[in-house]
């Protein structure tokens, strides 16, 4: 199996610097610190959130499409001041990150995660399980160059307001 | 059985009255109250009206087929062999099994999985298994008789690729229905070019489905509650725009407005939204192409009782509204492109597409304000809804300005009609 052969070569200290930038990116997030979120992804980047139906179809659209850092800047300026939505705190549990491929420069890398949020209720509910198809660029600080997530949980409970 | 137990019991079952002569006021049971949505779905659903299920190229070649929901009930959109569409409640004659599970497929004939009843594309029974028995056992009487046992076909109608149907062979003709105003607008964007389904975007909001009709027939909130759209001229309730209604139910609308420049706003002392120095980083998600032979930036159209079609810049979109119980529904979205789109603007529709669906930086916004709406009116059936901007009337305003809640009146004015109230 080539993936095997590939992900064989992967030394250790790269799986556990993409290890860590997945865990920093979802506690950036669940700890409220949208403003450091843009800073994850280098300036010509693409950001696609996209249910799996659409994608498996091949159809791009989904709610989340962005093509540079500068429209995640966009995104975080309106979740502070434009949009309007009920208060609430969010979970996110990232597990079986892998590194696919790379070439020393960058790295095909995936996740799976399910994403959690609680409302003023105090409730917490699912929502949404997904997997990421991610590229990083591997510089001294690692970077999204892309990344995609597909989502399983099509039928959105409410709002998807803060990135995932 | 007591007294105060009786009391109780009619209370209950005492039949809803409308608080006032006109619709001028909503009783917030409407939204809440158990029988009121069963008659819903009987009379509204289920009754005399049409239901957008489909648009044609989603089942492009014969034995195509999508699912739909019209009210509860799953129903099949077929391709037939001579390229008509057919339209089939999703349940089979037998004992009641839904036949397709997949929201989209294609086969020769239509099989239920429980018993292999196998249908033709038109719903009608062709064989059963075991009709003669097996070794001289079993089998079905003599005079069963398969032409009694197909799936309910239901009435249907395409306008230009979109696929309407009703469970009611009382249902008008599609265009009585929506009448030639309505028709002209629906026609603008299903104008005959070839169709294309770049996507589909689902929600679950907890408030009852018309509270999102309502929202939709609503330009008092847009220019207080968006924004976005507010900050980028995309819609103001001070811009050049039109309010339409049937102007024999009132119950269908339309808003088509011109976007203004940005920072001409008149009354925005008034909009503490308002924020004209909001830059963004990557505009073109609003910038638009002109791609109509008219100026219209934003038209939204909403059919009785559930269908908005919405044009915004060049996101085109129907969102249907699935009723999920009184307390629930699903927004669906389907985007449409048209066939002949080159890459460019396929590209222009995702981008203007962040606008909408559950991120969208405007829809976002609604989404909310329907589970706030859905969590006010719930505990409060006893109250009701004050509908008096721009008068009484269920009429639209005879300068057809969008300073008015008449679209909302004439919802409810035609509502109270259907359910008898």
């Amino acid at each position: 199996m080539t993936a095997t052969n590939t992900s064989s070569i992967v030394s250790d200290n790269l799986k556990s610097r993409i290890d860590d930038l997945y865990a920093h990116y979802a506690d950036t997030i669940c700890d409220g610190n949208l403003e450091a979120w843009p800073d994850f992804f280098v300036d010509d980047c693409l950001y696609h959130v996209k249910p799996r139906s659409n994608h498996e179809s091949g159809m791009m659209l989904g709610p989340i499409f962005s093509e540079n850092r500068g429209a995640l800047i966009d995104r975080v300026v309106a979740i502070r001041n434009s949009m309007v939505f009920a208060p609430r705190a969010m979970c996110y549990v990232v597990g079986s990150i892998r590194v696919v491929e790379t070439d020393g420069e960058t790295a095909r890398t995936r996740s799976m995660f399910s994403a959690y949020h609680t409302l003023e209720d105090g409730d917490s509910h699912l929502l949404m399980v997904a997997r990421t198809f991610d590229h990083v660029a591997l510089g001294d600080e690692l970077k999204f160059i892309e990344r995609v997530v597909i989502f399983d949980t099509e039928r959105v409970p409410g709002a998807l307001i803060y990135p995932v | 059985m007591d007294d105060g137990h009786s009391v109780m019991t009619e209370n209950i079952h005492e039949p809803r009255v409308w608080p006032s002569d006109d619709a001028s006021r909503v009783p917030l049971w409407v939204y809440s109250d158990e029988t009121n949505y069963h008659r819903e779905l009987e009379r509204i659903f289920y009754g005399p009206h049409w239901h957008y299920v489909g648009v044609d190229v989603e089942a492009s070649n014969p034995g195509d087929y999508k699912r739909a929901t019209i009210g509860e009930r799953s129903v099949l959109m077929v391709r037939d062999r001579d390229n008509s569409i057919n339209v089939l409640l999703n349940s089979c004659a037998h004992r009641g099994t839904e036949v397709c599970q997949k929201s989209f497929g294609s086969g020769e004939a239509l099989i239920c999985p429980y018993h292999q009843w196998t249908y033709d594309l038109q719903g009608n029974l062709q064989g059963v298994p075991f009709r003669n028995g097996v070794k001289g056992q079993g089998g079905f009487p003599e005079d069963f008789n398969p032409a009694q046992h197909g799936l309910q076909r239901l009435k249907t109608e395409t306008v230009n690729g979109a696929v309407f149907a009703s469970f009611d062979d009382a249902a008008p003709p599609f265009s009585d229905y929506i009448g030639p105003v309505m028709m002209k607008y629906l026609t603008r964007v299903f104008n005959g070019k070839k169709l294309r389904v770049i996507g589909y975007q689902r929600q679950k909001l907890r408030g009852n489905w018309k509270l999102y009709m309502e929202n939709i027939k609503d330009p008092y909130h847009a220019t207080l509650l968006h924004v976005f759209l507010v900050s980028f001229g995309i819609y103001r309730i001070d811009q050049i725009g039109v309010t339409e209604q049937d102007e024999r139910t009132n119950a269908h609308c339309v808003f088509a407005s011109i976007r203004n420049k940005r920072n001409e706003a008149e009354g925005a002392e008034e909009m503490q939204s308002y924020k004209p120095d909001y830059e963004l980083h990557d505009p073109r998600m609003v910038i638009p192409v002109p791609e109509f032979p008219d100026e219209i930036s934003i038209m939204i159209q909403t059919l009785f009782p559930n269908l908005i079609v919405q044009q915004q810049t060049n996101s085109l979109q129907l969102r249907n509204i699935i009723p999920l119980g009184p307390d629930e529904f699903e927004l669906a979205w389907t985007y449409l492109g048209y066939d002949d789109d080159d890459e460019e603007m396929t590209m222009r529709r995702l981008r203007h597409a962040n606008l909408t669906g559950p991120s969208g930086y405007v829809s976002v916004d609604d989404s909310e304000v329907m589970e706030f709406s859905g969590a006010g009116v719930r505990p409060n059936p006893g109250n009701a809804a004050v509908l008096e901007l721009d008068g009484r009337s269920p009429e639209p305003p005879p300068e057809k300005h969008m300073v008015t809640e008449a679209a909302i009146r004439g919802f409810y004015h035609h509502y109270r009609d259907v359910m008898g109230y």
